[in-house]
């Protein structure tokens, strides 16, 4: 009746675009940063942090002259239809090649961890299904099982930190700079890859009642999910060391192991399943959607959904080619996200570049 | 072979699907002819065609259209082959004379046991054949009218000129009255159908509060919602479903505060109604809720209160023929674990009641696959002396443990069902069955281990524990779905199917409602959505309505309160407000 279909919230966009970011610490994501930086990782992603935000803000100066457009129309409009499409193919194919590598990073956690007779093609096919139920359902019902969840798992996580920080020991974090300056700002550069999830807000624009919101959410969903990654970060290198750290695949698993609620509940890293489920599923129907909305809006199709499931199955026909969970995610975060800056500052730099070349030739035309 | 006038009047009357978006065929009192069409002529395109070859139903016996016949003869040969007389044995045709001077013929149609034989007798019959005589001669012009003005002493008569809405009114429980030399006809209401007195809610049952629940009268339930609500502007529309039962349906709605698109929205959906029958308000449900699956998304209450309670927030309300349940809409999930109970108790006392019921919702949904999942995937979680005491009570039971969950759901589905259906007088046997076999025997024999009985048992507190029958039924269906996930992946799998069930409620929409509203998406509004403010601090109705009115009340209540008073000097106001309605 009265409610107008299709909005969305920005407030509700942030904590979805949150989750799809923060969503990597339950996999390896802290192991290969503390590979990178050593104890100085938060560093590095607070300057990944600070590079995102300018690739965001450049992006929307390059798509601000079209209202209500999203990333690939605008490209198609400023490089034309090919080049367009061709700008946008590699942010196509990080979503694409990122839901994959995270369904089997996932998938190998739960049966490492939970589930270790059951095979993990069965696993991630169901990590898959759900993933592609979420992007069916759109971006109204994404958005809202988010805000769900939400207080779940902030509960969680709150627990988790609050539960695990007495075992912290802060010279773990010494020194500060980690292997020094140098290489910390370089992995700072690189770092701004782990942010790339915040393009599924330049393909979302015409959701959005307000233009104005806009940077407001992404900015925010970089800067929570900047704080999420540290905060899990620091605590997995205070409690474990730096050594210990670069050796745990799953830090959220070994963290919550090391929970201990009295002596009647004597293990509680079960009950994590929740949290690690939702966050896998709800992270990865988000991807999955911006993959699936990219790819009708190469197509100029009006509807989107038949498109789920032929991009579910490749998703999961991707998820099977590495060999184990270690080589996923040494494909995602040393192969993927190491060059993901490319993407992440190209591509809104290029938009921007054609952007005002445009507008050059407008006003001399 | 020329159409007989029933055969032509059914050409024109034949139900369409599509006749009116905004009106009934057969609906609302006044009469409705589709745009482009003229009395008597075709039926719109796209209207339904009945099947070659078949009989035209009894439901195609429409008048709409016909006028009354001056000559009395006519009419009572068309009423009696409309009602099949003498076939129809309570189809009373009494015809007298008016006592008027010179005599009038007269007669009156009704049926016997759904009119009132005193009111009839004593305010009908008696003043027109006795009475009359005294009075003047009745004239050929305006003679109905005369009769209605002078000779009848009762507080509700129509004139009517055509034919179909005074079979409507006989059919409903009135008297059609047709007077020789008149082109009119008259109904007078003299409804007297016996039916149960209000009594207490069983369903809705609460402690404190009102203890009146809704009747299968339709007036009375009317009164009732009118009497908790004595407002001017409280709408009540009438609407006419079922071509075969005529059902009488009421909107109910605030004007001036309810979002005019919901109520034309329900409006719509209710002249979309094409059926034969609308026997209760369950089945008119089924017709008008937005994605008819598991998931109700309209509430069915027997409560008067509750449905003022609503509309007085901006839903809006139907009451459906003999129906003892009310249909409100829209409907969110929060509404459901809602109780009435909730706002009479003080705030406190109604929050922690709602947390247990949301407790029992989980303890109803989660319990069994809880354990199963701890028992068969998660044993680490279990302390050492429980997990022992779990084993050694398993230990005789030949079944693994899902299926031994499923022997015990399943059997006590089996006398939750037979309990309702069974006579009362035999009604306290079944708990004494169900225990015997269930608590003693099914343990001793090792059919099941007795933690699983205790196990059981809560779920079964959890689910009485829901305040609406169909909420509680719904989670049914659900926890068995979580029996298999847990058996087949523990904790993984209960994840899972929580997820899906996320998504199916986040998706879900009420009359344009998302049906997670206030929560998902997060709406202001006033402190009663899992938590119960004080009566004092809910100013707000529901965001989610869009009501023209957003405030329940000024701010500041409780302005005696010299904790308050300042804030009251200080504006509390209705300045700066939404404007309330004219």
């Amino acid at each position: 009746m009265a409610s107008r279909s299709g909005h969305v919230d920005g407030a509700h966009v942030t904590v979805m675009l949150v989750v799809a970011i923060a969503a990597k610490v339950f996999v390896a994501f802290p192991r290969f940063l503390t590979l990178a930086a050593g104890s100085a990782g938060w560093l590095a992603l607070a300057a990944g942090a600070l590079i995102a935000l300018a690739a965001l803000a450049l992006g929307l100066a390059a798509m601000g002259r079209f209202r209500g457009e999203s990333m690939v129309p605008v490209c198609i409009r400023l490089a034309g239809p090919v080049l367009g499409r061709l700008l946008t193919l590699p942010v196509w194919l990080g979503f694409l090649f990122v839901t994959a590598l995270t369904a089997r990073q996932f998938a190998e956690s739960f049966s490492t961890a939970l589930l270790p007779r059951t095979p993990v093609p069965v696993i991630s096919a169901t990590i898959v299904v759900l993933a592609g139920l979420s992007a069916a359902a759109g971006l109204e019902t994404l958005v809202r099982a988010t805000m769900l969840f939400s207080l779940v798992l902030a509960f969680f996580l709150v627990a988790l930190l609050a539960g695990t920080l007495p075992l912290a020991d802060l010279t773990n974090l010494w020194p500060l700079l980690g292997p020094g300056l140098g290489p910390v700002a370089l992995e700072g550069w690189k770092a701004s890859g782990f942010y790339g999830e915040f393009f599924l807000l330049f393909l979302i624009v015409d959701a959005f009642r307000r233009r104005s919101e806009l940077w407001r959410t992404g900015a925010l969903a970089i800067g929570v999910g900047w704080l999420i990654l540290s905060a899990i970060s620091v605590l997995t290198v205070a409690v474990f060391s730096v050594p210990g750290a670069e050796r745990l695949s799953f830090p959220i698993f070994m963290l919550a192991r090391s929970l201990n609620i009295g002596e009647f509940v004597e293990r509680v890293e079960a009950l994590f399943v929740f949290l690690w489920m939702l966050t896998a599923v709800l992270k990865l129907g988000a991807t999955l959607f911006a993959a699936v909305i990219m790819l009708a809006q190469y197509a100029g199709l009006a509807h989107f959904r038949p498109l789920v499931p032929g991009t579910g199955l490749l998703v999961y026909l991707l998820a099977a080619v590495p060999r184990s969970g270690g080589e996923a995610a040494t494909l995602d975060f040393r192969g993927l996200r190491e060059w993901g800056w490319t993407v992440v500052v190209g591509v809104p730099l290029v938009m921007y570049l054609l952007g005002l070349r445009r507008r050059g030739k407008e006003q001399t035309g | 072979m020329p159409k007989t006038w029933l055969g032509k009047l059914a050409d024109i009357l034949r139900p369409a699907p599509n006749r009116a978006r905004r009106s009934f065929s057969l609906g609302r009192r006044r009469s409705y002819r589709p745009p482009g069409t003229q009395e008597g002529g075709p039926a719109p395109a796209g209207t339904r065609e009945q099947p070659a070859g078949l009989p035209e139903g009894p439901g195609d016996d429409a008048l709409w259209g016909e006028t009354v016949s001056a000559r009395l003869d006519e009419n009572l040969n068309h009423l009696r082959r409309l009602f099949r007389l003498p076939l129809n044995s309570d189809i009373v045709v009494r015809e007298f004379r008016v006592g008027s001077s010179p005599a009038v013929r007269a007669a009156l149609v009704f049926i016997e046991g759904l009119v009132d034989k005193d009111q009839l007798n004593l305010a009908v019959l008696q003043p027109l054949m006795v009475l009359a005589r005294a009075g003047r001669p009745l004239p050929r012009r305006r003679r109905a009218q005369m009769v209605a003005d002078l000779l009848l002493p009762h507080n509700q008569v129509k004139v009517l000129e055509e034919l179909a809405p005074l079979v409507e009114a006989v059919l409903a429980g009135n008297a059609a009255m047709f007077l020789d030399g008149e082109a009119r006809g008259l109904v007078v209401e003299v409804r007297g159908f016996k039916s149960r007195a209000v009594e207490q809610p069983t369903s809705e049952v609460v402690v404190r509060g009102p203890k009146q629940a809704f009747t299968e009268n339709l007036r009375v339930n009317a009164a009732m919602i009118r009497r908790a609500l004595r407002c001017p502007a409280l709408v009540a529309e009438n609407w006419k479903l079922g071509r075969l039962t005529r059902t009488d349906v009421v909107l109910f709605y605030v004007d001036g505060l309810t979002n005019p698109d919901l109520v034309d929205e329900m409006r719509r959906r209710l002249s979309t109604v094409d059926t034969d029958r609308v026997l209760d308000s369950g089945m008119l449900e089924d017709l008008l809720e937005d994605a008819p699956a598991l998931l109700p998304t309209m509430l069915a209450t027997e409560r008067p209160d509750r449905v003022a309670t609503f509309l007085a927030d901006g839903h809006v309300a139907l009451l459906v023929g003999d129906s003892p349940f009310a249909l409100v809409a829209p409907m969110t999930f929060t509404g459901f674990f809602h109780s009435p109970e909730d706002s009479y108790l003080r705030w406190p006392l109604g929050t922690a009641l709602r947390l247990v019921r949301l407790f029992g919702i989980f303890t109803s949904l989660l319990l069994p696959a809880l354990y199963l999942a701890l028992v068969n995937y998660h044993e680490e979680m279990i302390p050492t002396e429980l997990a022992l005491a779990i084993a050694s009570a398993r230990e005789a039971v030949p079944f693994p443990s899902v299926v031994e969950v499923f022997l015990l759901e399943i059997s006590f589905e089996l006398i939750r069902e037979a309990g309702i259906r069974i006579p009362s007088v035999i009604g306290p046997t079944i708990g004494i069955v169900g225990a015997v076999i269930i608590g003693q025997a099914a343990v001793t024999a090792s059919l099941v281990s007795p933690i699983l009985v205790i196990i059981v048992a809560l779920t079964a507190l959890g689910s009485f524990a829901v305040p609406n029958y169909c909420a509680a039924m719904l989670l049914r269906p659900y926890r068995f779905a979580f029996i298999l996930l847990a058996a087949t992946s523990g904790f993984f799998g209960i994840a899972a199917g929580m997820y899906v069930i996320a998504l199916v409620l986040c998706s879900t929409k009420s009359f344009g409602v998302p049906y997670m509203s206030p929560i998902a998406p997060f709406r202001g509004t006033g402190p009663d959505i899992v938590v119960r403010g004080p009566v004092y601090k809910l100013h707000l109705r529901p965001s989610f309505l869009r009501p023209l009115d957003a405030l329940a009340q000024r701010p500041v209540q409780r302005r005696w309160d010299p904790q308050l008073a300042g804030e009251a000097e200080g504006g509390g106001g209705p300045r700066g407000q939404p404007e309330r309605p004219r």
